[in-house]
C-alpha cells in the first residue's frame, strides 16, 4: 500500500506534470490570466525552443538558422489553408511536414559539418529562406504577407464542435499540442537515439570510432527538430491569423537560441520552457515601457552569454553533467 | 527517492515561483485607470518609416490636446497610448492584441507601412475594435482588405494619380518610365499610373521593379535613362526614397528627364535636402497650400513643437491630426464609445474644416476619407523662401472627382461589430 | 543587349564588390584568427557610416576618412578586451550570440544618439555629381570610391605579405594554435586583429555612406553578404575575400539588370554552387575550424 502511494506521488511531482499543471491553470492566474494570447504565444515558443534544444543542447550543434524552419511551418500552414483546404488539421500537418522537409534539405548540406562552418551555413540558409519569402510576392505575399487565415472549428460532425476562434479554446488547443510535443521530445532525447546524440555532443570523433554514422544521426536530429519547429510555426500563423516574412528573420533564430540558453537548455530539459516564458513575458513588459528596450535586449544577450551560459536552471540547480552513453 | 524529491522539486518550485512573479509583473501594465478615454497608437518609432511615424504622432498629440483643453470627450480626458510597430507586422499585431486584451482599448490609429496597416486591420476586425489607417496609401486597405472596423484617412494612389496624372501628361510628356517599389504600395501607384496613361493617350516605355530595402538604385536609373522617357514616374517611399533622390543627383538623371514622384512625402524631401529636389509631383498635403485654416494650423504646430525634427507639419502630421480629431468628434456625435455607434457616426459624414481645399467626405461603403490631392513643383534652392519651402503648389484635384468609383472598387464590408 | 547597357551595371558591380571585399576582409581575419563569427561586424560598419556623417560636417571628408576608422577600431579593441575574449574556444554559438547581442544593442545605441530617421550623406564636393564618360554619364563618386577601395585592399595586402607581424596574422588566420607554438603572444594578436577588422568595417562604412545614406539598419544589410563572401571565398583567405567580394558584387548587380527581385538571393545561390564544387570555399584551406 505504501509502495503504491509512493509511486503515485512520484508521478505527480514529476517536473513534467508540474509544468503541465501550471500551464493548464494559466488562464486563471490573477491579473495576467486574461492576457491569453500571451500565454498561447509562450506555449508556441516553448514547443519551438524544445525542438531547437534537440539540436543545440542534446546534439551540441550551433544552429543559428532555426527561425527558418519555424517560418516555413508558418507559411506551410498559410499556403495550405489558402490554396488547399480551409481546415485546421490538414494545414497543420502540411505546416509541420514543410518544416521537417526544409530541415531535411538543409540537413543534407550541414550534417557533415561542425562548429563554425555549421553555424555559418545555417545562418546563410535561413537568410535565403527569408529572402525567398520576402520577395516572392505571388506566393508568399512578399512584404505584406498572407492574411485572412481564420481559426475554424474542430470536432466530430454532429457530435460536438469547438470553435478555435475563441481565444480560450485556442489556448487549450495549443496546450494539448504542447503536452504531446513535450512528451514526444522527452521520449526522443531519453531514448537510445537521444543518448547517441549526446555522445556526439560530447565527442563526435569518439562516437564515430564507436561505430555510429554521426552524420546520419545529426541529420536525423535536425530533421526531427524541424518537424516540431514547423508545428510551432504553423500554430503561430493560426494565432496571428497571418504569415509574415519577419518570422523567418534571423532575429527569430537569435531569439530562440537566447530563450533556450537563458533558461538553461544547455544543461536541463526544462531550460527552454523556463527561458521562453521569461523571455516572452519580459519582452512584452519592456517594450511597453521603454522605446529603446532593444538596448536592454542586446545587453541581456551579452550578459547571459558571458556570465550565465548554463542559464537559470543551471545556476539554480548547479546541474550535474548529463550522463553520456549510459 | 527522498533525494529526488528534494533537489528536483526544489529547483522546479523556485523556478515556478520566479516565473509567476515575473509574469505577475505584467499586472503593472494591467493597472487600468477607468476614467480617461484611452486611444491606442500603433506607429513606427523604428525601422524604415520611423520619421513618418514621428510626424504623425505629433499631429495626433495636437488633436488630443485640443480636445482635452475643451474638457475632453463625453466628459473624459483623452489619453494616447503609444506603441512602436517597429515597421514589423507581427510586432504590430502583437501590440494590438496586448492593448486590446490587457488594456481593453477599443480605438486605434496608425500603420504607415502597408503591411503593418493590413495586419493591424485584420486583427482589429477580428477583435471588433476600430482602426484608422492614418498614413497608408496603397489600394488594399480600402479595397481587398477593407473592413467594417477599418478606416483610411489619407487619399489612396488612385486618387493621387487621377489628380496629378493629367497634369503630367499635358505639361511634362507622354512617355513614362515607371519606377515601382516592389510591394503593394508601389504596385498601386504604377497600376493607377497605367490607367491614367491609357486614358490620356500616353505611352509606357518601361518599368523597374525596385525591391524593398534597395540602397543602390544606380542600375535601375541607368536602365530608365536608356529608355529615354519624358517622365520618370516614381512610386518608391521611405528611406529608400532619400537614397534614390541622392542617386538621381549623383548620376545626373534629372538632366535627361523630369522626375515625378507619385506621392511626394515631405519627410523624405527633408532627408534628401534642397539640392536633390527635382521635378513635378503629387503630394497629399503641403504646408504652403492656400486653404482655410492651414496657416493657423502651421502656426499652432510651430508653437507646440518648436524643437521638432521638421519645422513644419507634413502630410503625416495632418493625417494624424485629422484622424484623431474626427474619431473624437464621431464619438461626440454618437454620444457613446461603443465601436458600432462610432462607426455609424463616421460613415457618410462630411468634414468641412478639412485643412484642404474642398470638404472631406467619409465614404460609407469603403471607409475612405475622400479628400483633395495636390500637385507641386520642386523649387530650385535659390527659389526657396525659407529652409522648409521646398515646393510650389501648382494645383489640386477635388476628392469627389478623383476617388475610385464603386465599379472600380467593389467592396463589401462586414456587419457592424456586436450585431 | 548592347555593351552600353551592361557596362554601367558591371561598373556598379565592381564598386559594390570592392566595398564588400573590404568588409569581408575584416570579417574573415577575425573569423580565421579567433574563430569568432562576428555578428557585430555590420554594427561596426554602421558606426563607420555614422561617424563619417557627423565628422564630415565638422572636419571635412579627408580627416573624417582618417579619424572614423580609428574610432571604430578602438571600439573594436574595447569590445574584444571586455567581452569577446571570454568566449574563445567555446561553443561557436556563444560567439555568434554574444556579437549578435552587441549588434542589437549597437543598433539601438545609434538610434539613441543619432535619431531614428535616416540621413543623407553628401559626397565631398570635388567628386559630387555626374561625370561624362563620353558614352554615358556615370557617378564621379563611385569611380573615386573604387579607387579608394583598391588602395585600402592594397594596404592590407602589403601589411599581410610584407610585414613580419602581418605574416603572423596570416598564419594565425589559418591556424591560430600554430601561432602560440611559434612563440607569439596570441591574446595580444587577437586583440589587434579584432581592432583591425573593426577598422576595416569602419572605413568601408565611411566610404559607402554617401552612396547608401545612413540609417540605423545599414549594418544588418551588409552583414549577410559578408558572411556569404567569407564562406564562398574561404575562411581566413585574403584573396578569397577579395575575389569573393567582386564575384558577389558583380553578380548581384548584373542580376538587377535581368531579374531584380532575385538579386538578394544571388549571393546564396553562388555560395551553394561553390560549396558543392569546393566545400571549403574557393580558396579555403583545411583549418582548425573544422574540428
Amino acid at each position: 500500500m505504501k509502495l503504491k502511494i509512493n509511486k503515485i506521488f512520484k508521478v505527480l511531482i514529476h517536473p513534467l506534470v508540474l509544468v503541465f499543471i501550471i500551464f493548464a491553470l494559466f488562464p486563471y492566474f490573477p491579473f495576467i490570466g486574461k492576457y491569453i494570447s500571451l500565454g498561447t504565444e509562450v506555449l508556441i515558443w516553448v514547443i519551438f525552443a524544445l525542438s531547437y534544444n534537440i539540436v543545440l543542447g542534446y546534439t551540441g550543434l550551433p544552429s543559428f538558422g532555426h527561425g527558418g524552419f519555424f517560418g516555413i511551418g508558418a507559411y506551410g500552414l498559410a499556403l495550405a489553408y489558402l490554396h488547399l483546404v480551409k481546415g485546421v488539421w490538414i494545414p497543420l500537418l502540411i505546416g509541420s511536414l514543410a518544416g521537417g522537409l526544409a530541415a531535411a534539405l538543409v540537413g543534407l548540406f550541414v550534417a557533415k559539418k561542425r562548429g563554425i562552418y555549421f553555424a555559418l551555413l545555417t545562418v546563410a540558409f535561413s537568410q535565403m529562406f527569408f529572402f525567398v519569402a520576402f520577395r516572392w510576392d505571388e506566393v508568399t505575399g512578399g512584404e505584406s504577407g498572407l492574411g485572412g487565415i481564420d481559426r475554424l472549428s474542430i470536432g466530430i460532425p454532429k457530435l460536438f464542435s469547438i470553435d478555435l476562434s475563441n481565444r480560450m479554446n485556442f489556448y487549450y488547443f495549443v496546450f494539448i499540442f504542447f503536452i504531446i510535443c513535450t512528451l514526444l521530445i522527452w521520449r526522443i532525447v531519453h531514448s537510445p537515439f537521444g543518448k547517441v546524440l549526446q555522445a556526439i555532443r560530447e565527442n563526435e570523433v569518439r562516437a564515430k570510432y564507436a561505430g555510429y554514422n554521426t552524420a546520419r544521426y545529426k541529420w536525423a536530429a535536425f530533421t526531427i527538430s524541424g518537424i516540431f519547429a514547423g508545428i510551432a510555426g504553423a500554430l503561430y500563423t493560426l494565432l496571428i491569423n497571418s504569415a509574415f516574412a519577419f518570422v523567418l528573420d534571423w532575429t527569430q533564430s537569435g531569439n530562440v537560441a537566447m530563450m533556450t540558453i537563458l533558461g538553461g537548455g544547455l544543461v536541463n530539459f526544462f531550460g527552454p520552457i523556463v527561458g521562453s516564458a521569461i523571455f516572452i513575458g519580459l519582452r512584452d513588459i519592456l517594450s511597453a515601457y521603454w522605446e529603446h528596450w532593444m538596448l536592454v535586449y542586446g545587453l541581456a544577450f551579452v550578459l547571459v552569454i558571458l556570465f550565465m551560459p548554463t542559464g537559470i536552471l543551471g545556476i539554480l540547480g548547479k546541474a550535474k553533467k548529463r550522463k553520456v552513453l549510459k | 527517492m527522498g533525494k529526488v524529491f528534494n533537489k528536483k522539486f526544489l529547483r522546479l518550485t523556485v523556478g515556478v515561483i520566479s516565473l509567476s512573479l515575473l509574469l505577475s509583473g505584467i499586472l503593472l501594465t494591467g493597472a487600468l485607470a477607468q476614467e480617461p478615454l484611452r486611444i491606442g497608437i500603433i506607429s513606427p518609432a523604428s525601422g524604415n518609416y520611423a520619421d513618418h511615424g514621428l510626424m504623425e504622432r505629433l499631429g495626433m498629440i495636437m488633436a488630443a490636446d485640443e480636445f482635452n483643453a475643451k474638457g475632453g470627450v463625453l466628459g473624459r480626458k483623452v489619453k494616447l497610448v503609444v506603441e512602436d510597430s517597429e515597421t514589423d507586422p507581427s510586432v504590430a499585431s502583437r501590440k494590438l492584441r496586448r492593448l486590446v486584451e490587457v488594456e481593453k482599448i477599443k480605438f486605434f490609429l496608425g500603420g504607415v507601412s502597408s503591411s503593418v496597416a493590413v495586419a493591424v486591420g485584420e486583427v482589429a476586425q477580428r477583435y471588433g475594435v476600430l482602426f484608422f489607417a492614418t498614413n497608408q496609401n496603397s489600394d488594399t486597405i480600402t479595397g481587398k482588405y477593407a473592413h467594417r472596423c477599418v478606416f483610411r484617412v489619407p487619399p489612396n494612389m488612385a486618387m493621387g494619380l487621377r489628380a496629378a496624372g493629367p497634369y503630367i501628361i499635358e505639361n511634362v510628356g507622354k512617355r513614362w518610365y515607371f519606377m515601382t517599389h516592389d510591394y503593394e504600395w508601389g504596385w498601386s501607384g504604377t497600376r493607377w499610373g497605367r490607367v491614367v496613361l491609357k486614358e490620356q493617350g500616353g505611352v509606357e516605355v518601361g518599368e523597374s521593379l525596385v525591391p524593398l530595402g534597395t540602397r543602390d538604385f544606380s542600375s535601375f536609373l541607368l536602365k530608365a535613362r536608356a529608355a529615354k522617357p519624358d517622365a520618370l514616374v516614381i512610386t518608391v517611399g521611405g528611406i529608400d526614397r532619400a537614397s534614390l533622390m541622392e542617386q538621381i543627383y549623383e548620376f545626373g538623371i534629372y538632366r535627361d528627364m523630369t522626375i515625378v514622384h507619385t506621392l511626394y512625402d515631405y519627410e523624405d524631401i527633408w532627408a534628401a535636402g534642397p539640392e536633390k529636389n527635382f521635378g513635378v509631383h503629387g503630394i497629399e498635403w503641403y504646408h504652403g497650400i492656400d486653404a482655410p485654416g492651414v496657416k493657423e494650423f502651421v502656426e499652432r504646430y510651430k508653437k507646440r513643437w518648436p524643437a521638432a525634427l521638421i519645422p513644419v507639419p507634413t502630410q503625416d502630421t495632418v493625417n494624424g491630426y485629422i484622424g484623431v480629431r474626427e474619431l473624437l468628434r464621431a464619438m461626440e456625435r454618437a454620444g457613446a464609445t461603443k465601436v458600432a455607434s462610432v462607426i455609424k457616426a463616421l460613415e457618410g459624414h462630411t468634414v468641412y474644416d478639412s485643412l484642404r481645399n474642398g470638404p472631406t467626405y467619409i465614404r460609407e461603403w469603403d471607409h475612405q476619407f475622400v479628400c483633395s490631392f495636390y500637385i507641386v513643383r520642386s523649387k530650385k534652392p535659390e527659389e526657396m523662401r525659407d529652409r522648409a519651402d521646398f515646393c510650389e503648389v501648382i494645383g489640386y484635384g477635388l476628392g469627389k472627382n478623383i476617388a475610385r468609383t464603386r465599379e472600380e472598387n467593389p467592396v463589401k464590408l462586414e456587419p457592424y461589430p456586436g450585431e | 543587349m548592347n555593351i552600353g547597357l551592361v557596362l554601367p551595371f558591371l561598373m556598379n558591380g565592381v564598386v559594390l564588390g570592392l566595398i564588400f571585399a573590404v568588409v569581408a576582409l575584416g570579417f574573415t581575419l577575425i573569423l580565421g584568427v579567433m574563430q569568432v563569427i562576428n555578428f557585430a561586424h555590420g554594427a561596426l560598419f554602421a558606426f563607420g557610416c555614422y561617424f563619417a556623417f557627423t565628422l564630415q560636417r565638422i572636419v571635412g571628408f579627408w580627416i573624417a576618412l582618417l579619424i572614423a576608422p580609428i574610432i571604430v577600431g578602438v571600439i573594436g579593441l574595447l569590445l574584444e578586451r571586455l567581452a569577446i575574449r571570454r568566449i574563445y574556444g567555446g561553443n561557436p554559438l556563444f560567439g555568434l550570440l554574444l556579437t549578435f547581442g552587441i549588434a542589437m544593442a549597437s543598433e539601438e545605441l545609434i538610434r539613441m544618439i543619432w535619431g531614428k530617421p535616416g540621413h543623407s550623406v553628401p559626397a565631398p564636393h570635388f567628386v559630387a555629381g555626374p561625370i561624362n564618360l563620353g558614352f554615358m554619364y556615370y557617378s564621379k563618386y563611385r569611380l573615386f570610391l573604387a579607387g579608394l577601395s583598391v588602395v585600402i585592399i592594397l594596404i592590407v595586402w602589403l601589411f599581410l605579405e610584407k610585414t613580419p607581424y602581418g605574416g603572423v596574422i596570416k598564419a594565425g588566420a589559418v591556424d591560430s594554435e600554430m601561432v602560440t607554438a611559434l612563440g607569439k603572444n596570441l591574446p595580444r594578436l587577437r586583440t589587434f586583429v579584432f581592432g583591425v577588422g573593426a577598422a576595416l568595417a569602419g572605413i568601408a562604412g565611411v566610404v559607402a555612406a554617401p552612396i547608401w545614406s545612413v540609417r540605423p539598419t545599414v549594418g544588418t544589410a551588409i552583414l549577410m553578404p559578408a558572411f556569404v563572401i567569407v564562406v564562398l571565398g574561404g575562411i581566413g583567405s585574403f584573396w578569397g575575400s577579395v575575389i569573393g567580394g567582386l564575384l558577389v558584387g558583380i553578380s548581384t548587380s548584373i542580376m538587377v539588370l535581368f531579374f531584380p527581385r532575385a538579386s538578394d538571393i544571388v549571393p546564396y545561390m553562388l555560395m551553394a554552387v561553390i560549396l558543392i564544387w569546393r566545400p571549403r570555399g574557393l580558396l579555403g584551406e583545411k583549418s582548425i575550424l573544422e574540428e
